[in-house]
């Protein structure tokens, strides 16, 4: 019996690994593992892949020249038959959606409502450009959203989830820019905008439990945004974060908005009520420590209007901060999930950059002060590799 | 969702499709019905917006406004009464009495830098074209063609500069 894989024709060499890796482990026996292999062979062979790519790249090709030479005259079409074209592409995109619905295969329809998806903010943008209209874009934008919205719900993927939020994110970022949310930004470091926005990570959280049932590929993009945006959140935070005026701000400071983090501590509490009956009992302890730390933190957020006790400040806001991404590695490790992990440590990277970039206020003593840090932290991570290590040999030596 | 349910929201997707945006195309050419006035204009800057190119000025009615009413402490929205003068419209007063009593008129609010707005700040042209009017100076022959509606409400049909229309040649006018 052949105890080798197939000559290595197409079965990739990830999986061959992953074969030699179970085996090892007694998962797998050598007749399952050839079989596997075979099969993985079997499904990557022939040019199917090869025909595909080129007939792609060949529709690809055309659509992209047919709207090149569209643009090249598009002076010289009159208003009408834009407007008459587009409405029919639109409808179209729908009639589409609707023929394909019965067949078994509902990526063909989903393909026509994400089309569809793309159509509606082409027609607002050619009716504004035919009759010259202008205002504030996040209409359009909340407007794309909202057409946006059936498409999510009927479609089987979760792609047009992902079109929904992604224009409603902007919608609401556009109107905030519309009210000037971000001047205070650099200014008095009024993190409103953050705030909205990670509240806003906080909804789209709460929803996926409650969409999962009727919908698994909405409440996956549901969770893929949330953390997205919050993670965007807490960087930003990270970086913007301080604690004297900036020199860039050239307009005079707005009144600071509380309510912004008033909603944000809401919906993050709502979020912890229910993380807390839905994920297990031994996660608790890290849900609660996330919750006092992000308590504390906006609290140091709001108490530091004025500048008495700067060192103190930054000192109390940095050591907030760099807890809150410890709680949320250690919740996420514990939880299973490697992605929450790695964008805590991402965040508090970034945190201690900026703590350092705000004492030092120069790159030399930030650079000597960062070498210094990742030094003691290597040291850290070998000295507990090499407990990790030696712990079960002397473990098996107290044991005899 | 099973196909049929699923088939009806795609139909009345297709319905709302429709309506709206059928709507608006008719509500948008309702308006331009009346007969166009010429406005006078200042300040040219083209610029990219993403797929299309604009050209962004200032309606000399703005300054004009100004000198008879400061936006500054003052309410809004104001109607300004406007007359023509050697074929163009320019402000001639504020409107104190109902909408009668000056005809035609325009509306303009306050912007975020307490000047006043009357609503049209650009105007889509030809990539090719927007950056002709980059070197153009304000005059007689520079103007924006637009209708104006019974409530005040600008409506741009077209923008001549020096006598040339850079309007798209199916424009509605």
């Amino acid at each position: 019996m052949a105890s080798s894989f197939p000559a290595r024709g197409r079965c990739s060499v990830g999986i061959e690994r992953k074969l030699a890796a179970w085996k090892k482990a007694g998962l797998l026996t050598e007749e399952q593992a050839l079989a596997i292999a075979r099969h993985e062979e079997s499904q990557a062979s022939g040019t199917r892949w090869l025909v595909w790519g080129i007939a792609s790249v060949g529709g690809l090709a055309i659509a992209v020249g047919i709207i090149s030479v569209i643009a090249a005259h598009w002076d010289v079409i009159p208003d009408k038959v834009k407007l008459a074209a587009c409405g029919a592409l639109l409808l179209a995109s729908l009639y589409g959606a609707w023929r394909t619905s019965s067949l078994e295969n509902l990526w063909p329809r989903d393909l026509f409502l994400l089309f569809h998806c793309g159509m509606v903010p082409a027609t607002i943008g050619l009716i504004a450009q035919v009759y010259h209209l202008s205002g504030h874009p996040w209409r359009a934008v909340a407007l794309c959203a909202a057409f946006a919205l059936p498409a999510a719900l009927v479609a089987k993927q979760g792609l047009l989830t992902d079109v929904f939020i992604g224009f409603l994110t902007v919608a609401l970022g556009l109107l905030m820019s519309e009210y000037h949310w971000s001047d205070n930004l650099f200014g008095s470091g009024d993190l409103r905008d953050l705030f909205v926005y990670a509240a806003f990570g906080w909804v789209l959280l709460l929803s996926v439990s409650a969409i999962r049932r009727a919908h698994p590929g909405a409440a996956t993009a549901a969770r893929r945004w949330g953390i997205g945006v919050l993670t965007f959140t807490i960087v930003s935070a990270s970086v913007i974060w301080a604690t004297t005026s900036s020199q860039w701000s050239i307009t005079p400071p707005r009144p600071v908005l509380q309510w912004p983090l008033v909603i944000f501590l809401a919906t993050g509490a709502m979020l912890s009520v229910q993380l807390w009956w839905i994920r297990a009992p031994a996660l608790r302890a890290g849900l609660a420590a996330i919750a006092l730390l992000t308590l504390f933190l906006c609290g140091a957020l709001v108490g530091r209007a004025d500048e008495s006790n700067l060192l103190l400040r930054q000192f109390v806001g940095f050591g907030l901060f760099v807890g809150l991404c410890i709680a949320v590695a250690v919740t996420a490790a514990g939880s299973g999930s490697k992605l929450g992990t790695n964008l805590a440590t991402l965040a508090l990277a970034m945190r201690v950059f900026v703590f350092y970039l705000e004492r030092a206020k120069n790159l030399m003593t930030t650079g000597m002060g960062l070498i210094g840090t990742g030094v003691v932290c290597l040291a850290i991570a070998y000295a507990w590799w090499r407990l990790r290590r030696t712990l079960p040999v002397a473990a098996r030596i107290a044991g005899a | 969702m099973s196909p049929t349910l699923g088939k009806r929201v795609v139909l009345a997707l297709a319905l709302v499709d429709l309506v709206f945006f059928g709507g608006w195309i008719a509500l948008e050419e309702s308006l331009r019905r009346g007969g166009p006035i010429h406005l006078p204009i200042e300040g040219y800057d083209p610029r990219d917006l993403l797929s299309g190119h604009y050209v962004r000025f200032q309606l000399v009615a703005v300054r004009e406004a100004a000198s008879f009413l400061s936006p500054r402490g003052t309410s809004s929205p104001q109607m300004f009464c406007i007359e023509a003068r050697g074929g163009l419209y320019h402000v001639k007063g504020v409107r104190t009495g109902s909408a009668s009593s000056c005809l035609p008129f325009l509306r303009a609010t306050l912007d975020e830098w307490a000047h006043w707005d009357f609503g049209v700040d650009r105007f889509y042209v030809d990539e090719r074209l927007a950056n002709e009017v980059r070197w153009i100076q304000a005059n007689p022959n520079t103007y924006l063609v637009a209708a104006v509606d019974d409530r005040g409400v600008v409506h741009p049909i077209d923008l001549v500069v020096n006598g040339n229309s850079f309007g798209s040649k199916g424009a509605s006018r």
